[in-house]
């Protein structure tokens, strides 16, 4: 029976994972393993974007990348090329973020999740790369500090933005699908995901063809889920009262788990992005045949597997290889 | 004075001597070349390599523009916001030199983050023309020049993003190179154009400039813009290799309304010489030449606009306490940065903003293609081209400052060159009031030795460089 | 030609703070070199940009670690710092 998602749900999820399994970051050989360090000990003139310092692109963090880009269905472009995101905040060190924009490595993927209705599938509009930025501690909250501490050890750690379709018509489904993606990152051996800040999510949430509001800071897969439970009714509840939705930009809080519209004094973005004159071109679509070689075996691949050599039911293999050390004690 | 010069003078009289007599003609010449001087520090690094010298450079002294980093010397870009800091690294070619023995005695003046062509927009006061102290040396690299030309040290480190060592090589009456794009590690230079600059030698002699060139070029992997090319220049300058049989173009379009008549007289005498020594040339014309300045000005500021936008007074340099952090950082930038700079960093902004990127940015981009196109035409029937360096000599200091575009307008015949990412040279070529003219030699991709050696025969017989300032 | 309006938003997106009265000279002085520009009109647009001009592509470093700053050196020019952070004003 086909789910009738009444609300016209539709969620969108841009996804910043962390490939922390890489030894140095992604621009420099600074060493990615920072957790529990003291502040500013894994940087150089680099990520601390000292004058003059000049980034050069970590080649595995591109195999990663593709990598995932394969895992997720997705193209890899013959062309890409990394460019500035211009905008400044106290955690970006030179003033522009090195990110990619046109030509992004990959591009329109998909992956299956089981949704409301059985199989269900998600397209994946992109995947790109970037350098995430510092860490900033305030004082207390944030709009209450009288300053701001800041600490680039997690200054270009390498990224991989993963952007979904709308294709999402529930909270459930989001969190399938960031299920799903956790175990084929984990499988792919790219990262981490159990490090502090290794995921970060923002959705983009609309009901009954409406206008979209964009929900930031969701920092944990679970946060994911309930974040989207009050933002879904939120909206519903406006509408009801016969007022339209704002597009607008709102922040999770986690602790209270509601989201709120965060006054933005740069409402008017304006990121001037151009080509990073100081990197050149990637041409890597001859590594595609090289990396797919040594790709793991996908969950999905290896769930058909345990169903068919070992005879296991599709409920238990699934619950198998759900998990990567139990899908590994089995082999 | 000539590196051999002075590597006789460390071996007689000693480095210690070597570097008083710097300084104190330095003193003497109170031309503002400096912006910083470490003659201790100096002294101190020179005397812990005393001995296990090997290098082309061992114990001769250097000046180094302002906007490259040295490790433990301030380092300011002529401007306030860079006030006090000092970097702790080295760049590329400062890792060069010092590995060839030269001795850093300091950090020139410049133009501020090298946006001028007059040396008058450095925060830390105007550079005199030893030729003429009311006459500007040129910019953005105003105080290398001024100090090779005023015999404060032999050789100098400028950087070139549209004329900036060529300009003031030929304002001051000495030998400047623009290399090749990718030719020199850009790694420790303060950007201002990433696609446009490069670093390059100055020096009162094309012998000189090449041996300082092949110091501190090559490839660096820390640049992922450099190329992996070994220049040949040891050849260039050997003297049995003349210009018999080269063919030099002379573009049309680089001598335009506003070239004084001396210059154009130098410049065509110059190339009877060459034709005298065997060279042949024809007139060749590069039609987008009249597109290239607009060009050249929104590239570049537009990427300044980009590569500026770090100092915030977070990390290093000057900074305001006022407010949030949004405000802090306005109003740091408001006094950290001069008016010229904030005026690029304006247009910048303006021309990669929502709704211009494509009429301003993206276009010149366009042009630039057709600019390096017409490079790529004139070397098919040309190993080099030839044309003034600057349509006039040394103006005098306060007459264009006012007037942003006049003085963009000089740039004219330098800003092709970085556009299309070919080597130049500027060499002097005659006189006008006894203000020195130059002469520019344009070369095709990774075509140093070819410049060079045209540079070197022509020096070989003239005597412009041999009249130093003060000689009447 | 651009406007006190035009030089007071791109003041902002450079966070380069501007009086009211100094907003009259900027857009002057830039209204007269953005006229120049104006020239670039004169090209047809088909052509491709150049945004390198030496054709160098896929420059790559390996995954392998390098030479790191001390938190000492790393805090050395920052004016303000606190327990090995660089200390900024408030955001809000």
């Amino acid at each position: 029976m086909a789910y009738e998602n009444r609300d016209r749900v539709k969620i969108g999820l841009e996804i910043h994972v962390q490939l922390n399994r890489l030894k140095t970051k992604i621009f420099c050989g600074c060493t990615t393993n920072y957790h529990g360090d003291p502040p500013n000990t894994h940087v150089c003139p680099v990520c601390l974007g000292l004058p003059g310092a000049l980034p050069v692109v970590n080649r595995r963090a591109v195999e990663y990348a593709i990598r995932v880009g394969l895992a997720l269905n997705c193209g890899i472009n013959e062309h890409t090329q990394f460019y500035r995101k211009n905008y400044y905040y106290p955690d970006l060190p030179r003033g522009f973020q090195i990110t990619q924009y046109d030509y992004p490595i990959a591009q329109q993927g998909h992956v299956t999740i089981e949704g409301e209705d059985g199989e269900h599938m998600v397209r994946i509009n992109r995947a790109h790369m970037e350098e995430d930025p510092g860490r900033l501690v305030h004082e207390g909250t944030i709009d209450r500090s009288k300053y701001t501490l800041v600490d680039y050890n997690r200054s270009g750690i390498p990224l991989l933005e993963i952007v979904t379709e709308p294709d999402l018509r529930s909270p459930k489904e989001a969190r399938r699908f960031l299920d799903k993606l956790r175990n084929i990152l984990e499988y792919l051996g790219v990262s981490d995901l159990d490090l502090e800040g290794s995921v970060r999510v923002d959705a983009n949430v609309s009901i009954m063809d409406g206008n979209r509001t964009e929900v930031k800071n969701i920092s944990s897969y679970k946060g994911a889920e309930k974040a989207l439970l009050y933002e879904i009714v939120r909206q519903k509840n406006l509408i009801r009262r016969g007022k339209t939705v704002t597009q607008e930009t709102r922040h999770f809080d986690e602790a209270r788990e509601i989201t709120v519209s965060i006054r933005t004094k740069e409402e008017a973005h304006d990121y001037r992005y151009f080509p990073e004159p100081d990197l050149v071109p990637l041409r890597v679509r001859d590594w595609v045949a090289k990396v797919k070689e040594e790709l793991p075996e996908l969950p999905d691949a290896r769930k058909e597997r345990f169903m068919t050599e070992y005879g296991v039911k599709a409920e238990h293999a699934k619950t198998l290889t759900g998990q990567l050390k139990l899908a590994q004690k089995k082999q | 004075m000539s590196i051999d010069r002075v590597r006789e003078l460390v071996d007689s009289v000693g480095i210690e001597e070597v570097l008083h007599r710097c300084s104190e003609r330095i003193e003497e010449n109170k031309l503002n070349t400096f912006i910083t001087t470490d003659f201790e520090g100096a002294l101190t690094r020179a005397r812990k390599r005393d001995g296990n010298g090997g290098g082309r450079l061992q114990g001769v002294p250097v000046g180094v523009k302002d906007n490259i980093s040295t490790r433990g010397i301030q380092t300011t870009c002529g401007s306030r916001i860079l006030t006090g800091y000092v970097p702790p690294y080295d760049a590329c070619v400062v890792e060069r030199l010092k590995a060839e023995g030269a001795v850093i005695i300091g950090k020139t003046n410049m133009d501020e983050f090298a946006m001028g062509t007059s040396t008058e927009t450095s925060y830390y006061g105007s550079v005199r023309n030893p030729w003429g102290r009311e006459r500007v040396p040129g910019g953005s690299s105003g105080g290398s020049s001024a100090a090779v030309a005023g015999g404060e040290v032999p050789i100098a480190l400028g950087s070139d993003t549209g004329g900036s060592v060529r300009c003031p090589a030929s304002f001051c009456g000495v030998v400047g190179l623009k290399p090749t794009y990718g030719g020199v590690s850009r790694y420790g230079l303060i950007s201002y154009a990433n696609s446009l600059e490069q670093i390059g030698p100055i020096a009162t002699s094309v012998g000189d400039v090449a041996l300082l060139f092949d110091a501190i070029g090559g490839y660096d992997r820390r640049d992922s813009t450099s190329a992996e090319h070994e220049f040949d220049t040891s050849s260039a300058l050997d003297s049995d290799v003349g210009v018999e049989g080269m063919r030099i173009g002379v573009p049309d379009e680089y001598f335009g309304e506003g070239t004084s008549g001396a210059v154009r007289d130098s410049v065509w005498n110059a190339i009877h010489t060459f034709e005298d020594l065997g060279a042949t040339y024809e007139i060749v014309s590069m039609p987008h030449t009249r597109y290239a300045l607009a060009a050249y000005y929104v590239i570049a500021m537009s990427e300044a606009s980009s590569n500026l936008a770090r100092f915030d007074g977070l990390r290093y340099g000057y900074r305001v306490e006022e407010g949030d952090w949004h405000t802090s950082f306005s109003r740091t930038r408001r006094e950290g940065f001069g008016e010229e700079v904030k005026r690029r960093i304006l247009l910048g902004t303006y021309a990669l903003s929502a709704g211009y990127h494509d009429k301003y940015y993206l276009k010149a981009l366009k042009v630039r293609t057709l600019v390096k196109r017409d490079f790529e035409t004139a070397f098919k029937s040309c190993d080099l081209l030839l044309a003034p360096t600057m349509p006039y000599p040394a103006f005098k200091l306060g007459e264009k400052i006012d007037d942003p575009l006049s003085l963009y307008l000089s740039d004219v015949n330098t800003v092709p060159i970085n556009l299309a990412g070919v080597p130049a040279i500027s060499l002097p070529c005659g006189f006008e009031d006894d203000l020195p003219i130059g002469l520019q030699l344009i070369g095709n991709f990774f075509c140093e030795p070819t410049i060079l050696r045209a540079a070197h025969c022509f020096e070989q017989s003239t005597d412009f460089h041999k009249r130093k300032p003060g000689d009447v | 030609m651009i406007t006190r309006e035009d030089v007071r938003r791109v003041g902002w997106l450079s966070r380069i703070e501007l009086e009211d009265s100094e907003l009259d000279e900027y857009s002057r002085k830039m209204g007269l070199v953005l006229e120049y520009f104006g020239v670039l009109d004169e090209v047809g647009g088909d052509v491709d940009p150049t945004y390198h001009v030496l054709e160098i592509d896929n420059v790559f470093r390996d995954d392998v670690a390098g030479e790191m700053l001390s938190q000492g050196d790393a805090l050395l020019n920052a004016r303000e710092k606190r327990d090995g952070y660089f200390k900024s004003a408030r955001i809000v």
